[in-house]
């Protein structure tokens, strides 16, 4: 079986009944050689001309069954074989029914049927030019009987053994009773053993035993890897089916979280003309354009004008996680040296950590250059650096690291904020997840500046890990993939695009 | 504070035009309203703002692109050198460049706008209040 989608449960069957076809040229050259060596050794005396005819005629039919063979198997079997011949039924496997190839079994097993058939009617000839009960023939009954129960069913084993036996006896007692004449060969029986009731009824017996006993053992054999057979091929095409369904689910999946982002940007692009207005309306009241407030209207309209602010940030941050999900299939590719993206963004936070008393800093280990988007790679490190100096207090430091490790780009923020809980660890990451003590630290924040970080990390084919002791701090390490190609603008563009698909397909 | 120039707002949101109508007026300037392409070019035609206050991302996200181009391209001199600050979202991608301060009159698509500022949404009224002084500085010197 090497291709699930291409298994028929006939195959084989055709191929063994081929191959049974292959080892009928070998015993009927044997007999032919036999036959002309017995003349060579033994003289013109040797009662050699039947056998030899006998065998010239088994190389015709099998050259005959040969070429039907061939052009039986070339075309998948229609129709109704199973049903329409009597034969064909008794002699197919039921084990392989059912598979979706019930007429291709029912028509190899026939093509097999009636070899066997054919082969028990040429040994019984050839048994009797060779001995009748003395023959060493009788043994190639057993060996069909082995064929048999390999390519038939159990009870076409038992029909066919049950042929055999038939056809062994005919000639065993025709000689007996004398219908037919007796043709010895030279064994050292005594030349009347076929006239014996002893010899001819323990021949009988001990062939028709070992005739029952072979399609009994060996078609409990064949059954039982029939019945493997038909289980594997059951769940193969289960596992195949499976592995259509689940890619089908995948692909909805895809197209359901594009469609879920393209509906988030739209929202938020929505949202933000509205809370816009709203904002600079807050504004132009508050700083007293539109004339005097009295204490508690300033009051209120600032803190209309705080969660307005709130608003805008989500939508804001919402339209970058859009943007960072769509960003691979856009693919704004560039050279983006990583130093002195570090550089830049802090240089961005300066002002806002000093007037926290916070500490920021870098250390630029490797000069880096990585493919993909400078405005989304730039995103990235704000944010972890925002969310550094956001949970930091007084005192603290936040340092921003650039190095390597193996092979790959790393950023890495430290903070000695007030880190996060083992148990808030694994959910940070997930959209406007906020663990209870940033919420208690910070009012302000999104939940969404963590999400955007690994949606850019991931689109980037790289990943983003995170390590924190509460009331210590919180380092957060990004990883982008290794592209030595990279390592300077000049020779970047050789390669392929760094972007991958961080969910292989391969299911 | 600012002898009553006058400053005409091309915007399609009629609420943030009647905001910084407000901001502006509670500085002395007269200010002028248009709310698309068209009646925004006729405005700076009849009242001859002394600077134009352009949302860059109209319905039609070009039309405020165009509109600088089609001021530009008239003949008058005037028009090609009246300040106009734009605003406009970070967010909004597009092939066309900003150049504050050029008033160059010779442009294409996708060159820098011939525009003196331009400042991020939402619009903070003070901050465009002091773009508008300085635009209007400027113009005074040149």
């Amino acid at each position: 079986m090497t291709d699930i989608g291409e298994f028929r449960a006939s195959s084989d069957l055709e191929r063994r009944t081929l191959w049974f076809i292959k080892l009928r040229w070998l015993a009927g050259a044997g007999v032919v050689c036999t036959t002309v060596m017995a003349r060579v050794l033994k003289g013109p005396d040797a009662p050699v001309g039947p056998i030899l005819a006998l065998g010239s005629g088994l190389l015709v039919y099998n050259a005959i069954l040969f070429f039907v063979g061939r052009r039986l198997f070339a075309k998948p079997a229609k129709g109704d074989w199973g049903s329409a011949h009597p034969f064909a039924r008794l002699a197919a496997p039921r084990t392989l029914f059912g598979l979706g190839d019930d007429a291709g079994v029912a028509r190899a097993a026939f093509f097999a049927f009636v070899q066997i058939t054919l082969d028990f009617l040429f040994l019984a000839v050839l048994l009797h030019f060779c001995g009748g009960v003395t023959s060493p023939f009788s043994v190639f009954f057993v060996f069909h009987v082995v064929l048999a129960s390999i390519l038939l069913s159990r009870r076409g084993t038992y029909f066919q053994a049950a042929l055999g036996f038939l056809f062994f006896a005919v000639v065993v007692l025709s000689e007996y009773f004398g219908l037919i004449g007796h043709r010895p060969l030279a064994w050292g029986w005594p030349p009347d053993a076929y006239r014996k009731a002893s010899v001819a009824a323990t021949s009988l017996v001990v062939l028709g035993a070992t005739l029952y006993l072979a399609a009994y053992l060996c078609s409990a054999i064949a059954v039982e890897l029939r019945s493997r057979l038909r289980a594997n091929v059951l769940l193969s095409r289960q596992i195949a089916d499976d592995k259509r369904r689940l890619e089908a689910a995948f692909a909805t999946l895809r197209e359901s979280e594009r469609a879920k982002s393209q509906y988030m940007r739209k929202v938020a692009h929505e949202l933000r003309g509205p809370l816009g207005t709203i904002e600079t309306a807050l504004k132009v009241l508050l700083q007293g354009m539109a004339g005097g407030l009295s204490e508690p209207s300033r009051e209120l309209i600032g803190r209309a004008q705080r969660r307005a602010g709130e608003l805008a940030a989500v939508t804001h941050d919402l339209l970058l996680l859009a943007r960072a999900r769509e960003a691979a299939v856009e693919g704004a590719q560039a050279p983006v040296a990583l130093g002195a993206l570090v550089a830049e963004v802090i240089e961005d936070f300066r002002e806002a950590a000093g007037r926290k008393g916070v500490t920021l800093s870098a250390r630029i280990a490797s000069e880096e250059v990585v493919l993909g988007d400078p405005v989304a790679l730039r995103q990235l490190v704000a944010n972890l650096v925002e969310n550094g100096v956001r949970y930091t207090g007084s005192g603290g430091s936040v340092t921003v690291s650039q190095h390597l490790h193996g092979e790959s780009p790393v950023v890495q923020v430290e903070d000695t904020g007030i880190g996060i809980a083992a148990e808030d660890l694994p959910r940070i990451f997930e959209e406007f997840y906020r663990a209870a003590n940033a919420r208690e630290y910070a009012e302000q924040g999104t939940g969404l500046g963590l999400a955007i970080v690994k949606e850019i990390a991931e689109r980037h084919g790289g990943g983003v890990a995170v390590e924190s002791e509460p009331g210590r701090g919180t380092r957060f390490t990004v990883k982008l993939p290794a592209r030595p190609a990279c390592k300077s603008p000049l020779t970047h563009g050789e390669d392929g695009p760094i972007i991958e698909q961080s969910s292989a397909r391969s299911l | 504070m600012s002898d009553g120039a006058k400053i005409l707002i091309v915007d399609d949101d009629k609420d943030l035009v009647a905001v910084l109508r407000v901001a502006l007026q509670s500085r002395g300037y007269q200010v002028a309203a248009a709310y698309d392409l068209s009646t925004g070019l006729e405005a700076a035609a009849e009242h001859r703002p002394d600077c134009i206050v352009l949302d860059i991302m109209m319905p039609h996200a070009t039309e405020g692109f165009h509109f600088v181009w089609r001021l530009r391209q008239r003949e008058e001199a005037y028009f090609k050198s009246v300040p106009i600050i734009v605003f406009s979202a970070i967010h909004e991608k597009t092939d066309l460049r900003f150049y504050p301060d050029s008033a160059d009159g010779t442009y294409q698509a996708g060159e820098y706008l011939p525009v003196q500022d331009f400042i991020d949404k939402p619009v903070d009224p003070t901050l465009l209040l002091e773009r508008i002084d300085r635009a209007l500085r400027l113009k005074a010197r040149a």
